[in-house]
């Protein structure tokens, strides 16, 4: 297998952001209606997650040795921009439990940057990285969409509906996405 | 159908990332909570100098760069002071910086003692998840090894599927001892602005 193709499936399942770092779950339970609709949301905040990342990422990788603990800025700076151009898309609108929605979206861009930043990627990994976590964020969105929409329309106590289903729904799937580890 | 609006669901929600993230041990969760509590404080205070209204919506990003600021701070000692914390969940301290549930001391209606008490569910929620996560996880307790010698723990556990199975099984015990009515909600009720729908 290519290398790069490696990377690129690596990123997409067994260290997928939502599922191996737990980045963007809140994002995506908080903004999940039901599977149809997730399918669009979930391409915007995909597509926003990219170019966060790819902005923050080139800024970085152009700054200098000296200017390096400026990376924690950048990296917000760029997740607010998109966050704030997705506002005006008409997406993160409004509070969640007192709390403007757009605070959800910055920790999954700064965090996924951050991992990316760590790994000291060459440019077409981080191309690659940034391109597979975007992918692999979409996957995550529409599943958690799904099991969203199924837990709301069982017959189930009130005590196990959402949130806490969903959440060992994601174990399930975790324990099950980590066997493919064996791979790379 | 029961109505679970409460402070509990409030934290466990808007702090799902550090809890999940920063219960691998709990050393782990002691540390990021110190980092949460650390930076809800300093921006509260903050949030109590400044001017909000000359800010307008813009204090949320004036807000949000100083804790960033904080929590890089304390990324790096924990480097310095706790290298195996910061190798496993390093990137969870900074981004305690941008967990929304830090920042809701900022807001003007929430009073110290609302605060307070989601400081400390968030605090009880961590530590359960941590103990939890290394007892099963890693057969030890605070790094002290239980197991004997020949079992092995079930470090899924440890990983993240071990976080999302833990905190949802506890979110559930939680639920049904509120229904079973062993807990006092009215204990845990948002004030009016926080509700969610």
């Amino acid at each position: 297998m290519n290398e790069l193709f490696g990377f690129f499936l690596e990123n997409i399942v067994p260290r997928n952001m939502v599922i191996a770092y737990f980045l963007g779950v809140v994002l995506a339970i908080v903004e999940t209606e039901g599977l149809r609709t997730s399918l669009v949301k979930g391409t915007k905040f995909a597509l926003g997650i990219f170019f966060a990342a790819i902005l923050g990422l080139l800024i970085a990788d152009i700054l200098a040795l000296e200017l390096e603990f400026l990376i924690v800025w950048v990296f917000f700076l760029s997740a607010a921009l998109l966050s704030l151009v997705l506002m005006f898309f008409g997406e993160l609108q409004g509070d969640f439990y007192g709390m403007p929605r757009f605070f959800l979206f910055l920790a999954p861009v700064i965090g996924i940057q951050w991992i990316l930043f760590q790994g000291n990627y060459d440019f077409a990994q981080l191309i690659t990285g940034v391109f597979a976590n975007s992918l692999g964020y979409y996957l995550a969105f529409v599943l958690i969409a799904t099991i969203k929409e199924q837990v709301k329309i069982s017959e189930a106590e009130s005590i196990f509906k959402l949130v806490p289903a969903i959440l060992i729904g994601l174990g399930v799937t975790a324990m099950a996405v980590q066997g493919f580890f064996f791979l790379y | 159908m029961f109505k679970f609006n409460n402070v509990v669901e409030q934290v466990l929600l808007l702090g799902l990332l550090p809890i999940l993230g920063g219960s691998r041990n709990l050393l782990t969760a002691v540390i990021v909570t110190a980092v949460f509590v650390l930076i809800a404080l300093l921006s509260r205070m903050i949030s109590r100098i400044i001017k909000i209204e000359a800010l307008a919506d813009s204090h949320w990003i004036f807000l949000l760069a100083f804790g960033i600021s904080i929590a890089y701070v304390c990324y790096l000692a924990t480097a310095y002071l706790y290298p195996e914390v910061y190798q496993y969940s390093g990137m969870y301290i900074l981004l305690v910086g941008v967990t929304p549930l830090t920042y809701i001391g900022c807001k003007e209606e929430v009073s110290f003692s609302s605060l307070w008490k989601k400081i400390n569910v968030f605090f009880v929620a961590i530590l359960l998840v941590a103990f939890f996560r290394e007892l099963i996880g890693f057969g030890s307790i605070v790094g002290r090894d239980l197991m004997e010698v020949g079992f092995a723990p079930l470090s899924i556990f440890g990983q993240s599927a071990g976080g999302f199975v833990i905190l949802g099984t506890i979110w559930i015990l939680f639920r049904l001892l509120a229904v079973l009515g062993k807990i006092n909600l009215e204990y845990f009720q948002l004030e009016g602005a926080e509700m969610n729908e």
